[in-house]
This record gives C-alpha cells, structure tokens and sequence, in this order.
C-alpha cells in the first residue's frame, strides 16, 4: 500500500518530496509554496470530489508541519454533506483537526450533524457519532443531546457504544442536559449489554462518574464488576478481545481502576474484591510480557488502594519485588511506583529493595530517579530525614528542570517542618534550600517562615532569638540574592531590634551591615523597601537615638523614585523625629504588662471568674506577623525577655495560686530568667504498664466543655495513649548514626551506608508502624523513659502540665529543640503507696509569677506551710477503685456550694489541678496526686442542681483532704 | 485522560498528529519540537515514560517512528499505555500489512480513523482489532463503490 498509487500524482509528490526533506528548513519551504498553490486552486468551479478530497488531505499536512491553512476550512465543512461515505468522514475528520471547539464554523456543522444522527443508514450514523464525540461544544451540545441519547438502544453494537461515550461528553459539558437518575439508568443499561465493546466503553463512564466522587451511589454495583472481572479473566469474552492470548487486557485494568475507588476505607466492599483480584494479580502475575505486568501494577494499585488485606499485601509485595529486581527500566519505574503505593500502608516492604532503591537513585534516567524521590518523600520519618533532605537538596542544585525543581523545593520545606531534628538543623536546611531554590521564594513561602520563625520565638524566647540573629548577620557578611536578602533584613529588624534593645553596640553592629547591602547590586527596588524598613525597626529598638547615620539613608531614599521607597523613607523620617520629640518625657515609663491591674484580676479569679484564654490571640498575631511581615512594629513588642508570654495561658496561673510559697524559687530552679527553657522537653515521663485509661477519655470527651484544663487533660491523655505504642518502639530505639552527607561514589560500601542511613529507621521501627506515622511535634518530643521497675503499677501523669500542653494546641510545626539540652526536672519519685510515679509539676518562670501574680490578694490568707499544690493523676477508673480500696482515710461532707452544674465542677477541679477520671450523670470521679510528696488524692463528688454538694475525698495524707475541703468551702461554697 | 498521540519521526517531523484538547498550530509545533527532542535524547535503556509541561508522556519507538502519547498527570497505568501503543502499531499493521513510515504519510487520513476507532474523549474505548477495522473497511468499499 505504501506506493501511495491510489494518488494523484500532484499529491504523491508533494507527499514524497516531505518525506525526503532532511531539515524543517527544507520543509517548510515546500509547505509555502505548496499553501500558494493550493489558494489559486480552491477557486477552480466544479471540482471534482476526488480533487476536493486531495486538497483537504494537503491542508492536512499544511497544519501539521505548522501552517495555517485555514482558507480551507470552510471546504471541510462543505465535504461533510458529501453523500459519498468516505467523503463525509474525511469531511468530518478534517472539520474534527482544524477547528477548535469555539470556532464559529462549527454552527455551520450542527444540522448536517443532527441530520445524519437520524439517518437510517447504520455507517452515516456512526460518522456522524465520531464527529460529534470530537466537536461537540457548549453552545450547540442541546441540539445533539436529544438524537444522541436515542442511539442508545440502537441495535448496532457500535453505535450503542460511541453513543455512550458522546453521552459522557455531554454530561461533562452540560450537567442539566440529562438528569442524573437518568444518565445512571443508561450507563447501568451501558454495563449490561451484550456486547462487551459497549460493556466497556460504559466502564469508563463508570470510573469517571467515581472520580468524580460518586462512590456510595454504585457500591450497590460491586458484585457486578466483580463478576464481570471473573469472567474476563476466565477467557469467558470472545477471544479478539485477546491481547498477546491475555484476556482484554485493557477492560481489567478499567475494572480494576473502579473497583479500587469502591473499595477504599470500606472493608464490606473490599471483602467483596479480595478474591477477584487475588486470582487477577496470580494470572497476571503468571506472564512475562509488558501487558501482563501492567495488569499486575493495577493490581498492586487496587491492593493498597482498598481496605488492605494481609495475604493480598504479601502477594503484591511479592509481585513488585519481581519489578525492582529487573534490569528493565520500566518495569523498575513501575516497581518503584507500586512500592510508593505500598509504602502508605505498611513501611516494611521497602527494606528488601533498600539497594535497588539506593541504585535507582543514582539512575542516569531522571524520571526513575524522579520517582525514587517520590517514593523517599513517602517514607521520611524523623529518623531518616536528615539523609533524605540532604539527598533532596542535593538534587535541587543539579537538576536543571524548572517543573522539578519547584516539587523538590515545596517536598524539601514540607519535610524539614515536619521532621527537622532541632531548629538549628531546621534553619540551616532552610536557608540552604533558599539558596538554592531562591527563585521559588514567593510571599507564600516567606510569609509561612516568618510565622514559623516568630512562633517559635515567641515560644522559646531569646536563646532563639540571639541564635537566629546570629545566623542571619552572618550571612549579611556574604553577597545575598534579594529574595534571601529579604529573609534575612526581616529576621534582623523584626527579631535582632528585640533581642538587642540593651545592647547599642550590637544594634550599632546589625545597622552597619544592613546599610552596607544597599550599596549592593539589588534585583528590584522592592528590595530596598525591605532595607529600609529593617533599618527602621532597627532605630526603633533604642527610640531613634543612634540616628544620625541613618537619617541620612532615610533622607537620601525620600527623594526615591520608586513610589514604595519613597514612601517609607518619609514615614520613618517623621516618625523617628517625633519619637526625638518625645525624648524630653523619658522618665514615663510604660508598663505594657499592666500589672497594676493584677490585683485585680486575682481577686477576680479567686471569686471564680473564667480564666482569660490568650491562644486566640496567640493565634491571631501569629498571623498577623506573618501577613504584615513587611510593615513595622511600633506597638510595644510582647516581651520575650519574659519567656514568650503570649502564649502561657491560665493554666500557668493555676498552678500558681496554689504554690505560692517560699520554696517557688527552688522548685522554679531548671528555669533560667530568660524563660527559654520553657519548651524543652518535659522531664522523663513514667510510662504506664497498664492499658491506658481509654474509658475514661471517651467519656470526658463526649461532654466536651469548652475550658481549658478540661482540654489540656484530655490532651494529655490522649497523647498518653498514642505514647504506648512509641514507646515500645522507642525501648528498641538505637538512635540513628548521624547521616553523613551522602557521596556520588558509585561503590558498593557508599551504597549500603546510604541504604542503612534511609532505611534503619524503618527496620527499627517496622514492628510499630503506627509509631512512624505519628508526624510532627508530638513525634519530635523528647523520647519516654521506660520504668524500670515492671513491678509497681504505673500510672501516667500527662505528658505535659498544663502550659506545655496549651502550647502545643496553637498547630506549631517547628519541632521542639531537645538534642543539646539536658533533661531537667526531678528524678521520678516513688511513694509508698499507692505508689504514683508523678514528676515534679512544671512551675511557671519566676517572670512569669511576676507577670501574673503580683502580691497573691488573697480573701483568706492562709498560712503558708498549709499552702500544697497537685497535679493531675491519669488513671483509670480500675485503678481508681484499686486505689480507694487501699487508702482508708476518706473524709465525707456534704455542703451547700455554689456548684450547680457539670461545668462549675470542672472548674472546681481545675482549680484544684487534679483529674477528672469519670463522669456518670452528677457523679464524677478525679484523681491527683501532691506535687510535693507524690502522696495519692481520689476524690468522689456528687453535686446538684439546688448546691448541695456531696465530696468524698480519700487521700494517702489525710491533711490533703483537709486542705482541699478547705480550699473548696472557701472558694465554692 | 489522553491528551494527544503523536508520531514522529527521527528528524523532528511530525507524521500524524490528534489532538483530544485544542491547541493553536504554534503551540502543536513547540511541544512537538520539544517531546522528539526530550525522546531522542534517551537511550533506549532508560524508561519510555517522562514528564513533560504537565504531561506525562509515554513514547515507544518502531525503527524511524516515534510513537508519543500525552496524559494528564494523573492518569495511572503507564504501562498499559506503552501497550495500547503497541496495539495500535498492531492495528496500523494489520491494515496496511507491514507498515511503514510511508504507509501512514500516503493515507494519514486512514491513520486517523484507526485512532479515532480506538480513542474517544481522550478514553480508549476499543483495543478488538476486528471492531477498530470493521469501520474503516466500510469506508473502503464505499470509495470503491
């Protein structure tokens, strides 16, 4: 047939001299004269259709080497009413290449179209239905819908199946055009047809309708498509649906596509599948040819894509083991690829191909390497994360691609959130990765890393100040990009000014270098902006004394031409020479802690006033920080010396009314001034040997009220439950050798090392995969201590007293700084009995005692040596009544009290700080222990609604029931 | 879903081209140019899958010829398409009987029947030779007729 003798010679020879052209240059050439050609042509009368037909075959090949031929388009759309077969398609199939979808012409088009739909003869229809399917559009798809959705029931195979798939166009164009019932009547009519053409081509009406969402609606449907699955796979389809003697290959991939959609997170629909594509995965499995192997990598797909089943995993681990292990690279591709799949259910199956991996890694073909890192990205945990960000980086200063590199710079920021090992190790990462991935710094980015940077050192405080300070004048020292420069003016103004505002010398320091970098080749002038402001902020830490210097910047940039300079330089200018104004009246100081109202409010709180919650605020101007990064600051800056008060709420003060006493200082004493030591983690935390309480959180979180301590516990104890499983994987735990930068060397021994930097974590943590999972903060704080003593019952204390905790509910992804700092708090105490294993509760800074309770106003001062504080005790109610029936020393009373309600005796309890373990109606149980002698306190109390109050208190001292009647008569009742 | 199937040879010339979303002739011409660039430039050990402007791109090649299909990313099984490649190569050479380059040059508007058989919407709906042909055998009497 390739004689091409069937042409005219005209066309054979234009055909052949394009086919013989060695350049574009060449081509192009012929294509030019040939358009000329054909435009004096197209006003010959009369042509002939063979003629007409040739012509529009040129024009084909005019548009597709790159030229316009639009001057014959308006010939296409005449051929279409050719009442020669071939002529209409050719007519259809030129119209279906030139035009776009909006053209105007295609009006033109719509009654031949609706004309032939009708036709009764069998192949005009099915011209007609192709051409539809190709240039139907929104503005004519009503005219069609009516003739389409009648092919429907046709009874030729093949116009049933291109009129569903036109129905599926129409659908996607037009919603309204078929009502849903009906369109899932038709495609279920669609599923049901003899023919398996049709069959399938309603398979992917099916898959799209599931993508859409739409999965409740035909999980009714599952035995169906099983049932087809079992039949194609039985070779029961005619055998021309065979491909390479493998039975319609393509329709079981389609059925396996929709059947993981309707099995996932559903384990009914699932058991449905199991069996079928367990017998699927065996046949497929069973063949060496690429289309079998397709079938495989679905089946793997929809293995870890529905409900997971144990014996089924196996099997597909089997199966992509078979991949990675071939030399062929795309049957590695897909290895890798299902592997990724796999990985999200069970971290395990990587370990056998932890050298394949490391290979594909340092594959010569990109898109393997590509997919290696995807695959990485999947399986990063804490311990592995150093490696891989390293390898990440590694590629995002090799790699070349655009596309590529903006995904490694987003993977690279979200892992080094989630996962970075200590905030020196999170900035460092991300100033590296912004110095390399510096044209991916867009106001998003920045915005995000300020706001990580200020949480952080609003948490932490001035330690992290100084340090970020320190790092980032450093790097002032060296030729920035503006977008880094940027960065590093922001932190300077916004976190230097702070930290420095008694250090002249070093604010004098900071302004140098910032001044230095306007003379600097800049990108933009927008740079400048971000100069100037720092500057400003700078100035403003010492009132604009020291601004001799700078006046003359701010003066030199008021004659900017740049709108947004300009602007600045004035603002500042003026401010600072009002703030010179203001100098005369130094001596005012202001006190931007306000605690001359403390009085007040303790005498306020005393009378049972709700504790004033800052996290919304917290939150509020953490975003606003973020958003108005490049504004200043002129509000009086919470104060950071003070231990990043912001973000202590009420509960701090709890624990204080109740531990006013002289020995605050002492207990206070892991606490440095600057209050930086707040985040570290918590003291070694006695574990529980016994099942966690799990009742009992249920049952205070079913009656969720609102207050904080309430939260905190219940926090507390959630986190207690999830630390179970991680302590057992931490008791195993060999901390990970520090990953050396990976090497290029290709050699064996580089390679297994980079192997056992990427994947000893998951080898150590494999039996507790739910350990692995638990992601951010939570699985950065500081490793539990198991008890060594198996044989005393245990009882948790919550992971953190209450401030710690508060902390962590603002959503903060910097993890926790706990590698170089010492473990602090007391060692664990052990009692006598009921033997409680407590750990010293977390008493505020001593600033914070400052900060919120000024001279303690006490109604009722009581003597101080009767003064006792408690913490919270998390047992459960087995053990609560273990406990009580151990300690005899029950104090009962029944008194009128101001509690009426559920809500009045949490607060009671709050104020306590012990635990409420259970609630049944009126009745609610608590558990604490005193934080000084770790002594055990249960308390049992029944309120009502008309006051009268029923407390049972049963304490291993009996002067803590003592004192916490008293403390209850004098503030509740 | 499929976004276009391309042929192309081993000098950058574009021997057929469907389109399943519009692009203007320039647009064609680039990404063409580009996807026989990115092809050539890989060996034939490397993998027959890339990713390209927001596509993903699978491509086999039979002597001179470049087969090239365009996906959205998110389509699933590459393999499955390496494969419908080669069942429509197994078509085209069904028809024509050991085709050729030139096979597909002196009848493309045949080329694009057997695609459009195979392809609708972007979706494979046939992958029976027999019924892919049926139609086009038709058209083929009815020239003669």
């Amino acid at each position: 047939m390739s004689s091409g003798s069937h042409l005219s010679k005209e066309l054979h020879d234009l055909i052949k001299s394009i086919g013989e052209t060695r350049s574009k240059q060449e081509e192009d050439k012929i294509i030019i004269k040939e358009v000329q050609q054909l435009k004096t042509k197209l006003n010959e009368k009369n042509m002939p259709p063979k003629k007409v037909k040739e012509m529009l075959i040129r024009a084909i090949y005019i548009e597709m080497l790159g030229h316009d031929a639009s001057f014959v388009h308006i010939n296409a759309i005449h051929l279409t009413q050719s009442k020669n077969l071939a002529l209409k398609r050719l007519g259809y199939l030129c119209c279906s290449l030139f035009l776009d979808n909006d053209s105007e012409l295609l009006i033109l088009l719509v009654a031949t179209l609706q004309k032939d739909l009708a036709s009764t003869n069998v192949h005009i229809v099915v011209n007609a239905l192709t051409a539809v399917g190709k240039l139907i559009s929104k503005t004519f798809v009503n005219a069609l819908t009516e003739p389409v959705l009648k092919l429907l029931t046709h009874n030729t195979d093949i116009v049933r199946k291109k009129a569903l798939m036109v129905m599926q166009i129409i659908r996607q164009l037009n919603q309204d055009c078929i009502a849903e019932q009906d369109y899932d009547d038709r495609i279920r009519r669609g599923i049901q047809d003899k023919e398996p053409s049709v069959m399938g081509a309603a398979f992917n009406l099916y898959h799209e309708e599931l993508k859409k969402g739409a999965v409740n609606k035909y999980k009714p449907l599952t035995g169906t498509f099983v049932s087809m699955l079992k039949q194609i796979i039985e070779h029961k389809l005619h055998k021309d649906y065979d491909y390479h003697r493998f039975p319609a290959p393509w329709l079981q991939i389609k059925l396996l596509q929709i059947l993981t959609l309707l099995g996932a997170n559903d384990l009914k629909v699932s058991e449905q599948i199991y069996e079928v594509l367990g017998s699927t995965l065996r046949r497929a499995d069973d063949t060496t040819i690429n289309i079998g192997y397709a079938v495989t990598y679905q089946c793997v797909k929809c293995v870890s894509g529905i409900y997971p089943q144990q014996s089924l995993l196996e099997q597909a681990a089997n199966s992509v083991s078979r991949f990675l292990k071939s030399d062929n690279n795309n049957l590695k591709y897909l290895g890798i690829n299902a592997l990724t799949q796999i990985v999200s259910i069970s971290q395990k199956y990587v370990l056998e191909h932890q050298m394949t991996i490391v290979d594909c890694l340092e594959s010569n073909d990109d898109t393997l390497k590509k997919e290696t890192l995807e695959l990485l990205f999947k399986m990063t945990n804490e311990q592995n994360c150093e490696v891989i960000i390293q390898k990440l980086i590694h590629f995002l200063k090799t790699s070349s691609d655009s596309n590529f590199k903006k995904d490694l710079f987003v993977k690279i920021s979200l892992l080094n959130e989630k996962h970075a090992p200590t905030q020196e190790w999170f900035i460092k990462t991300a100033n590296t990765l912004f110095e390399f991935g510096s044209e991916f710094i867009d106001n998003d980015v920045r915005n995000n890393f300020f706001k990580l940077l200020i949480d952080n050192f609003n948490d932490i405080g001035s330690e992290f100040g100084v340090f970020i300070t320190e790092i980032y004048s450093e790097l002032l020292r060296n030729d920035l990009q503006d977008n880094i420069l940027k960065i590093v003016c922001w932190v300077i103004g916004e976190i230097g000014s702070q930290i420095y505002d008694q250090d002249p010398n070093k604010l004098n320091e900071l302004t140098q270098l910032v001044i230095l970098k306007l003379d600097s080749q800049l990108e933009s002038e927008t740079t400048i902006s971000w100069i100037l402001t720092c500057l400003a902020k700078l100035q403003s830490a010492r009132a604009f004394q020291m601004f001799d210097q700078t006046r003359a910047i701010f003066q030199k940039y008021m004659q900017s031409k740049n709108l947004d300079c300009q602007q600045r330089a004035i603002d500042f200018y003026t401010l600072a020479k009002f703030n010179a104004a203001l100098k005369g009246s130094q001596f005012i100081t202001v006190d931007p802690k306000m605690s001359f109202l403390d009085a007040y409010v303790q005498q306020e709180r005393l009378r049972g006033a709700q504790a004033y919650n800052p996290s919304l605020q917290v939150k509020a101007a953490a975003l606003g920080s973020a958003t108005e990064a490049p504004s200043l600051n002129f509000g009086p800056y919470s104060d950071n010396k003070y231990g990043g008060s912001k973000t202590n709420t009420f509960g701090t003060e709890e624990n204080k009314s109740t531990t006013q006493n002289p020995s605050a200082p002492t207990i206070a004493g892991p606490w440095d001034d600057t209050g930086y030591n707040q985040k570290q983690p918590p003291p070694p935390k006695p574990t529980i040997a016994t099942p966690m309480a799990i009742g009992s959180t249920t049952g205070m979180g079913s009656n969720g009220s609102g207050q904080t301590t309430t939260k905190t516990t219940m926090q507390s104890m959630g986190s207690g439950q999830m630390g179970l499983s991680s302590n057992q994987a931490q008791s195993t735990y060999v901390p990970p050798v520090r990953p050396l930068p990976p090497k290029e060397d290709p050699n064996l021994k580089e390679k297994q090392k980079l192997a056992n930097q990427l994947f000893a974590p998951i080898s150590q943590t494999q039996q507790q995969p739910q350990s692995t999972q638990k992601k951010g903060i939570t699985a950065v704080a500081a490793p539990k201590q198991m008890n060594t003593n198996p044989n005393i019952p245990q009882i948790t204390q919550p992971k953190q007293t209450a401030q710690v905790q508060n902390l962590l509910e603002i959503d903060e992804p910097l993890p926790i700084k706990q590698q170089q700092q010492p473990i602090l708090g007391a060692p664990q105490v052990y009692v006598q009995q009921p033997q409680i294993i407590t750990q010293k509760p977390v008493v505020v800074p001593q600033q914070q005692q400052q900060l919120w309770s000024q001279p303690p106003v006490q109604t009722q001062p009581i003597p101080q040596q009767q003064i006792k504080s408690y913490i919270p005790a998390n047992i459960n109610v087995d053990q609560y009544e273990q406990l009580w029936e151990r300690n005899q020393n029950i104090k009962e009373v029944t008194l009128q009290s101001k509690i009426k309600s559920e809500q009045d005796f949490r607060r009671m309890i709050q104020t306590i700080n012990i635990n409420i373990i259970e609630v049944i109606d009126q009745e609610i149980i608590c558990a604490g222990a005193n934080a000084e002698n770790k002594s055990c306190v249960l308390l049992y109390g029944c309120y009502n609604l008309n006051g009268s109050l029923e407390l049972k208190i049963n304490s291993t001292d009996p002067k803590d029931a003592e004192y916490i009647l008293a403390l209850i008569k004098r503030q509740f009742c | 879903m499929i976004n276009f199937i391309l042929m192309v040879n081993k000098q950058g010339q574009t021997r057929l081209a469907q389109y399943f979303q519009f692009l203007s002739v320039k647009e064609r011409m680039t990404l063409e140019g580009e996807l026989i660039r990115k092809c050539l430039s890989r060996s034939e050990t490397q993998c027959s899958f890339l990713e390209h402007r927001g596509y993903k791109i699978i491509y086999r090649r039979y002597a001179s010829l470049y087969f090239i299909i365009g996906m959205d990313l998110e389509e699933e099984n590459e393999m499955a398409y390496l494969e419908f490649i080669h069942n429509l190569v197994e078509t085209l050479d069904k028809y024509f009987e050991n085709v050729c380059e030139l096979d597909i040059m002196f009848n493309i508007e045949k080329a694009h029947y057997i695609l459009e058989e195979m392809v609708m919407n972007g979706q494979i709906v046939e992958t029976n030779k027999t019924q892919i042909l049926a139609p086009i055998h038709v058209l083929d009497k009815a020239k003669d007729e």
